[in-house]
């Protein structure tokens, strides 16, 4: 009779919470044969697994590469707390999903770099794999490391750390990377892993690190000088028709409860609104629809595959798709029978979107989400978010009328030229929303506002990359001002803690240095940073000085001649741009949307020779 | 107008490997395989519609399971058979259907009648003597009571009695190095014996010599049903 076979890692599970996410064998998982495969990757999210489970770009990477012929692709997670503990204490190797082999194995670990305070759970997943931390110190037996996502665009901080880096749309570059790593290990790995990186360096969109020595003046970055052949500038990959872009029509669906548990069409990359605080905006420009046939055909596809409840039309600004109308009608007609809900994130602070969002019955469900980041007129100008009082009054008549009866606002406060009348400003929004609820609401209950603060911070290739960041003590200042102001009945207050928001701002605009920082603070057990529960600036704080590194040089103010650690990194966006970006913010002066008005000459359509394709409901 | 729609009853195995997802994520997941086959099934009424299904019992996490029984309302007639078939394909790996049969709809719900169930232990017993074993099931069946603190969530902890909800011990089957215990208890929602309570029981008549060769590997449930006056009636006879 055959026993129950027991694997060491089924002895570890009953001793942590949430099993299930270490688990794997989801429905739409791949189980490729290990020994077949010429090029073995794990994608890994730097958090835990209901966050990185929700996002939509390895969910594309892990099924380009699963269909790739001869390549495989597995996943995995930063490990809980208590998960890391088990491992740690039982000396096993953190392992990935399908296989469940040690990172150390792969050829390539893909590690997607969404938010500057992931980086320690950076640092973990390679500790806990058994990988070298630091690139130099990898050698042949070791993967090959490598980032995307948006904080690629700086990933100075953390480069030290990669042996090679995607700037923009991965999709069709990781099958490049597959090609290049192929044919070398066909030729018999000559010149082994230099040669291998220096081949990879070769493809467009591909940044090695190691190919670049940094020099600091004092207290401050210099320059990063290329070695030998590499080039100055790293330029981004774009994929320039997302109708022939490959997207996952069987994605992966958890058994954990994903913090977004619902199948998902992207309507459209790139966002050309133009908001000047905004670095997604900035990079991942021109503006790419997919055309609404396509976007019906996935959803249906991926609600047949998946058996969701909920389907997301996903974008930088869903409302501003050409052809959101037609689309909602259509798949509302389409799927009212399946109990199918349709959301839409991500809405622009106007009445059109309110009447779209009520189209399918979303804003009743789950109450109403703005977020107009300022509190004037003024202040909107400067930061070009291009709402107006009437916009947000008449999205919030349109909503109570509907029976709204919750009501989330986003704001950021320590916006550049930000002064008490614009915090005032924010409370007196507060006031007309409460104000318009009397008058317009159908619902007898009270209105229940949420207002959510975030500190601001200067993102990198933004109009406001030279600005300086706020102080702990300024914002905290601010916040008190805010809540001070605020009326106490009927408004939930939140706000972000102005020591994670300085130490994000820290990463955003850093250099290498910072690499031997933030592997300090991780070996004194900084995870999860992003969490305000496991956040601790004390060990920050005290890697910032055995390090012997100013922090405060990094959210200062800098002037146009500043040389930028990210300079090379390329988004296609013209530095002149964003220079009269940022005079023009300063005069209070917005700028038009490409897509209805004229040109903004932003470089990137030049860059990239692609126009956008857009239109809007206007 | 009568009800087109129908009560099916159907048995779900959960293998070992995917034992560790909790029972809200089994509901998920058992909710998205039923849409996914395409079979018109009744939804409740009113703001947030679900799937009507209803369980026999909630199972804990690490248990794994041959014996998931869940009714569900179909909105038309449907082939039992061949909806447990379209239900299998459907399912994830490591979960497969066990059988589906058409039950009264105005029958009792599956939660009222379960009182009992059986489960397996497995122990890895690398360099005991199958009489150890043995002689510690006839001290549990021996014993005159057997009690165990229960921990409860929220509340305090409680002392309890199993003597009188265990009915059934004995050695199902020895291998090379595991040993098999199977075990009937009471379970649902009049009395409930946990699995590892019973395993908590056992090891009190296992001579501490045995060290580290008693863990418990694994738990499995065999079957649910209802005890009634000694006699044992399947789920799909209630």
């Amino acid at each position: 009779m055959e026993g129950y076979t027991m694997s060491p890692i089924d002895g570890i599970l009953d001793r942590v919470e949430k099993p299930s996410r270490y688990m794997g064998s989801e429905l739409n998982t791949y189980g490729k044969a290990w020994d077949e495969a010429s090029t073995r990757v794990v994608w890994a999210y730097p958090d835990l697994y209901e966050v990185g489970s929700s996002h939509l770009g390895l969910q594309i990477l892990y099924n380009v590469v699963n269909q790739h012929p001869r390549a495989l692709s597995e996943r995995v997670y930063c490990p809980a707390l208590d998960m890391e503990a088990v491992l740690r204490e039982e000396s096993l190797p953190l392992f990935s999903l399908e296989s469940r082999r040690p990172l150390q194995d792969f050829d390539f670990v893909g590690i997607t770099l969404q938010y500057e305070l992931t980086y320690t759970n950076v640092l973990n997943l390679l500790d806990l794999g058994n990988i070298p931390l630091y690139a130099k110190d990898r050698d042949e037996d070791d993967p090959l490391v490598m980032a995307g996502g948006p904080c690629a665009f700086n990933v100075e901080p953390v480069a030290d750390f990669f042996d090679l880096v995607v700037l923009g749309d991965g999709e069709t570059v990781v099958l490049e990377i597959i090609e290049v790593y192929e044919t070398w290990c066909r030729a018999g790995a000559p010149g082994g892993r230099s040669e291998i990186l220096t081949r990879l360096g070769e493809i467009t969109g591909v940044y090695i690190p190691g190919h670049y020595v940094p020099c600091y003046e004092g207290e401050h970055f210099r320059a990063l000088v290329p070695k030998g052949e590499a080039p100055e500038v790293i330029h981004k990959r774009t994929v320039a028709n997302l109708d022939g872009a490959p997207f996952p029509e069987a994605p992966i669906v958890p058994y954990v409860e994903a913090v977004h548990d619902r199948a998902v069409v992207e309507l459209f990359r790139g966002c050309t609104r133009g908001c000047r605080f905004c670095m997604p905006g900035m990079v991942y420009r021109p503006v790419r629809e997919r055309a609404p046939e396509t976007v019906e055909d996935l959803a249906g596809c991926i609600l047949s595959h998946t058996g969701y409840e909920e389907l997301s039309l996903v974008s930088l600004s869903s409302s501003d798709y050409s052809e959101i109308e037609q689309v909602l009608d259509r798949l509302t007609t389409d799927y009212s029978d399946d109990y199918v809900s349709i959301s839409l994130p991500s809405l622009r602070v106007d009445d059109y979107s309110v009447k779209l969002a009520e189209r399918v019955r979303e804003v009743r469900h789950t109450g109403l989400t703005l977020a107009p980041e300022a509190g004037t007129q003024r202040l909107r100008n400067v930061i070009n978010k291009n709402v107006t009082d009437a916009d947000f009054q008449s999205a919030l008549k349109a909503a109570f009328s509907v029976g709204v009866e919750s009501v989330k606002l986003y704001f950021m406060v320590g916006l550049p030229t930000e002064e008490d009348a614009d915090l005032i400003g924010i409370f007196e929004m507060v006031r007309a929303c409460q104000a318009l609820y009397s008058e317009h609401a159908t619902s007898r209950r009270p209105l229940k506002i949420n207002l959510s603060v975030a500190g601001f911070i200067p993102k990198p290739h933004t109009p406001f990359q030279w600005e300086r960041q706020l102080t702990c003590d300024e914002l905290e200042e601010r916040i008190q001002r805010l809540r001070d102001l605020l009326p106490r009945r009927g408004v939930k207050f939140s706000w972000h803690d102005p020591a994670t928001t300085r130490l994000e701002g820290i990463l955003a605009r850093g250099d290498r240095r910072l690499a031997k920082v933030i592997e300090h603070a991780w070996a004194h057990g900084a995870r999860f940073d992003g969490w305000s529960e496991f956040f601790d600036p004390g060990i920050w704080a005290s890697a910032f000085e055995a390090k012997k590194v100013t922090p405060a040089s990094y959210v200062r103010e800098r002037s146009r001649g500043t040389p930028l650690p990210w300079r090379h990194l390329s988004p296609g966006i013209s530095i002149d741009f964003l220079w009269r970006e940022r005079l023009r913010a300063f005069d209070g002066l917005p700028t038009g949307d490409c897509r209805w008005a004229s040109c903004s000459g932003c470089g990137v359509c030049l860059c990239s020779g692609e126009k956008s394709r857009g239109g809007g409901h206007e | 107008m009568s009800d087109p729609g129908m009560r099916i009853r159907f048995q779900i195995r959960i293998a070992p490997w995917v034992r560790w997802i909790s029972h809200l994520e089994y509901l998920r997941m058992l909710t998205r395989a039923l849409r996914r086959t395409g079979v018109p099934l009744r939804y409740s009424e009113g703001y947030n519609p679900h799937l009507r299904l209803s369980f026999a019992s909630a199972r804990p996490v690490g248990l794994a399971s041959d014996a998931e029984h869940v009714d569900v309302l179909t909105k038309e007639p449907v082939d039992p058979e061949g909806f447990g078939q379209v239900l299998d394909r459907s399912l994830p790996s490591g979960f497969s259907v066990v059988k589906a049969k058409a039950v009264d709809p105005a029958g009792p719900s599956l939660a009222s009648k379960v009182n009992a169930a059986r489960y397996r232990f497995v122990y890895r017993m690398a360099n005991s003597d199958v009489s150890l074993w043995e002689r510690a099931i006839e001290d549990v069946r021996g014993a005159y009571e057997l009690r165990i603190i229960r921990t409860r969530r929220k509340k305090p902890p409680r002392e309890i009695d199993l003597k009188p909800h265990l009915y059934r011990v004995s050695v199902e089957a020895k291998t090379q190095d595991q040993i098999w215990i199977l075990a009937d208890m009471a379970s649902g929602s009049h009395f409930n014996v946990r699995p590892e309570e019973f395993d908590q029981v056992l090891r009190r008549f296992l001579p501490c010599s045995l060290g580290p060769d008693i863990r418990c590997l694994l738990i499995h449930r065999l079957d649910l049903y209802r005890r009634c006056n000694d006699l044992e009636i399947k789920v799909w006879c209630l």
